[in-house]
């Protein structure tokens, strides 16, 4: 071997020997996955003296999991989740505290929601956020939500479809592109919109909402919080994310309704896809618009040191289902339903606008936008921003496209308006 | 005088410039808490104002080629001041390289082996070092760059190419909406550290064989080096925001946000490994850089010799520098840069202008 090539060997050695040194090292630290157990859920609720609060721990059961536990009949019979709580005064040394009750030391990294109890986010969630972005463990992926009620019963609810309620809490969290009536929002981005300034942050909320199904009744809908005996005459109860809680300085200051957060979706760029029901050219029936691309865009405009925002919606949609007996399948109608899209979300948008102007809670961002563009107008807007939100002049433009009528071209009657 | 008789292309100086820079981006936290959203900026300004600097370390190498910056300094200011001098440089590259050790030690404590003491990396790190430098020397410190730059560039890049979805650019504006002594600070430490930090390599830059394109690679290394540290910028920025500010190491939260279809969670243990990698390769420069400095210093005959030694007296160092993260943080921030702008850029502008001076004289008879 000469000695150019016994040197680049050593080389490729000392490169190699640094590798492996992060492995070896490992061993000093090392964990059994056996030793741990793994946390896919967190709620926060008020603890049961003042000043306290709950936290409500949910952990995943592998060995159930593994068996299909966590449902009725088909075999396993032990659940999916356990969940265990503990009151405290810090979340750190209340999570900590949960170790004497679980002989596994839980893992944060899988979590999959954080839920806030709505006593808690009206109080203001500040004191809980910081251990989920500050830590190593947990991750700020996680989801947001606020409860109706209590976290814990949202945590204890038995899901449908699913075994874990935070698995089924995070897909309906993924379900919104079907509908966009709210935003799902990770624990990072939430900080990012509290350290803005002026910035207001939408979380959606979620319930339990109970259906006049009875269980025993409907062989899909098993579960619920009807289980056997007396109870299966009880109605069948599900989750349901239902409204979007407002966030001003980490705290709760109102709720935007389904069609106001769906709004906001379209400004903020977050819609990707749902059904706007408007009535037909002729008033008399309603007719389905599936939209599945939005754009929109915020300018601001400044004019004299006097600044108004122009917010521009482009929706991409189509008509999916009609009631009325006319055919719309004709460039003119399609025109007509265009306009009557561009006029009804254009009301809704200016609905949720003047809510958060009432909230004093500007959740599009524009504070932002307006700092974009001119430092300096926001910095003589900014010690007063939530008045000059309230007279801030938002001009919204909607142009919808209805690009077809899916695969029919006419209603399937006879005789009818062709 | 060379205790050397291994050299190494100009080629492998490209990678041992830009790697020794690519070093510094684990500690690229020092300026994002003062530029979350001007980063970039602060990197094109520093990258415009060390260029000269760059320049005037190698036109002393030029003006004195065979001899490192021991032998520059005997030169220059004669036996006496310049071994005090050399003496000096000496104690700040042992300091230097101690901080340096401490850094990725104590990073993967803090993030990923919280169980683990410091010292326990520490000790592997100054350990993979001695062996580098005794088994191998000047050649197999130089031959490792091209690992280094290609596992830092292409774990970039990979990651570039996973965030996009959560890169956001009107996290990048306002543009120049940043307190002038914020800016000013981050262009500080960026010259003074990120990049001041090539001055070091004046004791190895004898050993490159084809001196030719020696100037020419020498530039494509520091573009190289910068391209890193705008690509983290870029990364950073565009994820993070403003939020960038608040973190310790706004670049491994920036790597924990990548998500691929709900599977490769915790993906950011990858590019961890080449964040290591790069910072052992700074930590192994520097303690070469060191070790033949007090050689020759010394005027031991090989260094081989004092190898050992100087390990020992590092890993001390390392477990009496700064005990926890804020202070080795403030230290970067505030004190070593100002130590560091001093030694090496403010005395290498002196030895320029003195030597120059010198030559003059020469010229003029007196």
């Amino acid at each position: 071997m000469n000695n150019k090539s016994w040197k680049f060997k050593n080389a490729a050695v000392t490169a190699l020997s640094a590798l492996l040194m992060l492995s070896l090292c490992g061993c000093w630290s090392y964990q059994e996955l056996n030793n741990y157990s793994y946390v896919v859920g967190l709620g926060i609720d008020k603890g049961s003296s003042p000043g306290r609060f709950r936290i409500i721990e949910q952990l995943a059961v592998p060995s159930a999991l593994k068996k299909g536990g966590g449902k009725d009949g088909d075999g396993g019979g032990t659940e999916s989740f356990w969940n265990v709580e503990s009151d405290g005064d810090t979340v750190f040394a209340t999570i900590r505290d949960i170790t004497r009750k679980v002989q596994r030391k839980p893992f944060y990294g899988h979590n999959k929601v954080l839920v806030f109890g709505n006593e808690i986010a009206r109080e203001g969630i500040f004191p809980f956020i910081d251990f989920f972005v500050r830590d190593s463990e947990p991750r700020s992926t996680t989801w947001l939500v606020v409860a109706k009620n209590k976290a814990d019963e949202i945590l204890h609810h038995k899901p449908h479809l699913e075994k874990i309620p935070a698995d089924k809490i995070e897909k309906i969290l993924e379900s919104h592109i079907y509908t966009s009536s709210y935003h799902n929002i990770q624990v990072r981005e939430f900080v990012e919109n509290m350290l803005s300034e002026g910035q207001a942050a939408v979380v959606p909320i979620i319930e339990i909402y109970e259906q006049k199904i009875i269980p025993s009744e409907s062989k899909e809908e098993k579960g619920g919080s009807s289980r056997g005996g007396d109870e299966k005459k009880k109605p069948d109860t599900v989750l349901m994310i239902n409204n979007c809680a407002v966030f001003k300085d980490y705290r709760m200051v109102g709720q935007l309704d389904n069609i106001e957060s769906r709004s906001y979706s379209f400004v903020t760029n977050n819609a990707k896809g749902g059904i706007i029901v408007i009535d037909s050219p002729e008033g008399k029936e309603k007719l389905d618009i599936e939209f599945y691309g939005v754009k929109s865009k915020i300018k601001p405009i400044i004019k004299d040191e006097k600044p108004s925002i122009s917010v521009t919606v482009k929706i991409r949609c189509g008509l999916a289902d009609q009631q009325s007996k006319k055919n719309y399948a004709t460039p003119e109608k399609l025109k007509k339903i265009g306009e009557k899209v561009n006029a009804e979300v254009k009301k809704e948008i200016m609905d949720c606008i003047s809510k958060s102007k009432e909230m004093k809670a500007d959740i599009f961002g524009f504070g932002n936008e307006i700092y974009r563009k001119s430092p300096k107008t926001w910095k003589k807007l900014k010690n007063n921003w939530d008045e000059e939100y309230k007279k801030l002049d938002v001009q919204v433009k909607v142009e919808a496209n209805v690009e077809g009528t899916a695969t029919i071209r006419s209603i399937a009657k006879p005789g009818e308006d062709k | 005088m060379q205790l050397e008789k291994g050299r190494f292309s100009s080629l492998e100086l490209l990678f041992l410039v830009a790697g020794l820079m690519q070093g510094s981006i684990y500690v690229s936290t020092y300026t994002f808490s003062n530029t979350p959203r001007d980063e970039w900026l602060a990197l094109l300004i520093s990258w415009s104002i060390f260029l000269p600097f760059a320049l005037m370390y190698l036109k002393l190498s030029e003006k004195y080629p065979g001899d490192s910056l021991v032998g520059i300094h005997d030169k220059v200011y004669g036996g006496l001041a310049g071994k005090i001098l050399s003496a000096v440089y000496c104690m700040y590259f042992i300091i230097s390289s101690a901080m340096n050790f401490r850094f990725p030690s104590a990073f993967l404590t803090i993030n990923f082996m919280i169980a683990t003491p410091v010292i326990a990396f520490a000790f592997f790190l100054v350990a993979l070092c001695l062996f580098a430098t005794t088994a191998g020397g000047v050649e197999t410190v130089a031959r490792l760059g091209i690992f280094n730059s290609v596992a830092v560039v292409a774990s970039l890049l990979l990651y570039l190419v996973l965030l996009i979805p959560k890169i956001e650019l009107p996290h990048f504006f306002p543009i120049l909406d940043v307190p002038p002594k914020k800016l000013l600070h981050s262009v500080h430490i960026i010259t003074s550290e990120y990049m001041g930090e090539l001055f070091v390599l004046s004791s190895i830059l004898p050993y490159v064989s084809d001196r030719n394109l020696l100037r020419k690679n020498y530039f494509r290394g520091i573009s190289l080096g910068n391209f890193s540290f705008l690509l983290v910028a870029f990364l950073v920025t565009g994820v993070l925001g403003n939020e960038a500010a608040i973190f310790t190491g706004p670049l491994v939260e920036t790597t924990r946000l990548v998500e691929v279809m709900n599977i490769n969670a915790r993906i950011e243990f990858v590019f961890m490994g080449f964040l290591i990698i790069t910072a052992f390769y700074k930590c192994l420069i520097l303690f070469y850089v060191t070790l033949v400095s007090i050689t020759e210093l010394l005027a031991l005959r090989s260094y081989k010799l004092f190898a050992l030694p100087l390990s020992l007296l590092i890993f001390s160092l390392v477990m009496l520098t700064n005990e926890n993260g804020p202070a080795t943080a403030a230290a970067g921030r505030n004190s070593w840069a100002f130590v560091s702008l001093i030694m090496l850029m403010i005395i290498p502008l002196v030895t320029s202008f003195v030597s120059l001076m010198k030559t003059a004289f020469r010229k003029t008879g007196r």
